[in-house]
């Protein structure tokens, strides 16, 4: 049989330019592809740009329950959450710096559950801790608060929330995150 | 049955009308990566990581999964999306009317069964209505990887459309490349059937230019409608990034109508005893 010279001519074509993007892909990858994400446990010491963070402890309250805890979580968790349930994942960590007093970023943290996210609730970490707004840099041992409103959700379920497992990201360039568990 | 796919193949993808559709895909790919990817790439935001890793570390590292045109979204995407009917029907759509007008259907009907025929025909329509697409999309995806790293998304980054409520958010954040061979199959399969709009319209309208225009007269009454009555429409499910877990069922109607329409135009042409 006999093979006609435009076809290996185009055979050749395809080849060369099927070799120069994948060896370009691959030197994009090699060359500018950041470190792959760092998991840290809970109780361990996380240091990024100059900020420690340590996750003691954490949990999921329901509006009840937050409310039980917290008197008027409830209406903060009910008006965010446009209508209906909400509920709250409260993290326990204690922060410093090494840069003396300066303000921590904690508007940075977001918390990560699956395809869910959500970064801090200003109106329940003022009301968790009033003096939240002011918060410098030492030894400060504070509980974060992130929001689960009835909109994130097709079904909203309780169980389901607190059943899943969630993680704190701290950085996302590298991507740096302390797993909750 | 095989000979006459290839005959009909032959005739819609060696066509400069072809070319014309794929090169107007391409040229919005390019303005987006002009716009949205050059201006990321590594060597660029690598300085700005070393001179502020404080702010940095606020962002994710725009990488593939994040600046691709479908995913990214953006002007260029939009109207790329907006006119994709009237692309992939300029290849093809004509040629059934065509061959009716110029008496091709009597030199093929004395040779073959007629729903071998048809069936070619609808065969060719919904892969170059879903090629048109595909193509150009896919082209872009290696030319972005090309630039930016595979760098796995963050839901947390609040750089990506698909939250918690989206259909395919837990593919796209766990297995991003599945998400695009998904995205791919799902858009060609959908403007494939939209493109088979002209096919039932070609043997009903007497103006080639309705048969053209006819896939896109649809696809744009059913924007404006849907969102008359604050529904998504089938153009917005289409670019699934932004399809949610609620529309699914009315995604899945859609389907189903357009596979519907163009079965019951095939049946009622292929057991017509009149070709003409």
């Amino acid at each position: 049989m006999k093979i006609r010279k435009s076809y290996i001519i185009k055979i050749i074509i395809l080849m060369i330019i099927l070799i120069v993007c994948i060896g370009n892909i691959i030197f994009v990858n090699k060359k500018y592809g950041i470190e792959p994400k760092k998991t840290y446990k809970m109780n361990e010491d996380v240091t990024w740009n100059g900020y420690t963070i340590n996750v003691k402890s954490y949990e999921i309250l329901s509006e009840d329950e937050a409310e039980a805890r917290y008197p008027g979580s409830k209406k903060i968790l009910t008006n965010e959450g446009t209508s209906g349930e909400g509920s709250v994942l409260i993290v326990k960590c204690k922060l410093s710096s090494d840069k003396g007093a300066v303000s921590l970023p904690l508007g940075n943290l977001k918390a990560q559950g699956g395809t869910w996210t959500n970064g801090l609730s200003r109106d329940m970490n003022l009301l968790i801790n009033p003096e939240f707004d002011k918060l410098k840099a030492g030894d400060n041992e504070v509980c974060l608060a992130f929001e689960f409103a009835n909109v994130q959700f097709v079904n909203y379920n309780y169980e389901e929330i607190k059943n899943k497992k969630y993680e704190l990201v701290v950085s996302l360039t590298p991507v740096i995150s302390i797993a909750l568990e | 049955m095989k000979q006459l796919i290839k005959i009909e193949f032959e005739r819609a993808f060696k066509n400069k009308m072809f070319y014309i559709s794929i090169i107007i895909g391409f040229v919005f790919m390019a303005l987006h990566i002009y716009k949205y990817v050059i201006p990321y790439r590594p060597s660029t935001l690598l300085d700005l990581m070393t001179q502020y890793p404080e702010k940095m570390s606020t962002v994710q590292q725009p990488g593939l999964f994040m600046n691709w045109i479908d995913v990214y979204g953006r002007e260029y995407s939009m109207v790329f999306h907006f006119i994709l009917p009237i692309l992939a029907a300029l290849p093809y759509s004509m040629s059934i009317y065509l061959d009716v007008k110029k008496n091709y259907i009597n030199n093929i009907a004395v040779r073959i069964e007629k729903k071998k025929y048809y069936m070619s025909k609808l065969i060719t329509q919904f892969v170059v209505g879903g090629s048109v697409v595909t193509i150009p999309l896919a082209v872009s995806f290696i030319v972005t990887a090309m630039i930016l790293p595979s760098i796995k998304p963050e839901a947390c980054a609040g750089m990506y459309v698909l939250g918690n409520t989206s259909l395919f958010s837990y593919i796209f954040y766990f297995y991003p490349i599945l998400f695009i061979v998904v995205l791919l199959i799902i858009d060609f399969i959908g403007f494939g059937l939209i493109n088979c709009i002209a096919f039932v319209l070609a043997g009903i309208a007497d103006n080639k230019f309705i048969v053209v225009l006819a896939p896109f007269i649809l696809y744009f009454f059913d924007f404006v409608i849907s969102s008359a009555f604050g529904k998504a429409p089938f153009s917005d499910m289409l670019t699934i990034r932004i399809l949610r877990i609620v529309d699914l069922k009315y995604f899945i109607m859609y389907f189903i109508l357009l596979i519907l329409l163009s079965s019951i135009s095939y049946f009622i042409r292929s057991r017509k005893k009149d070709i003409l």
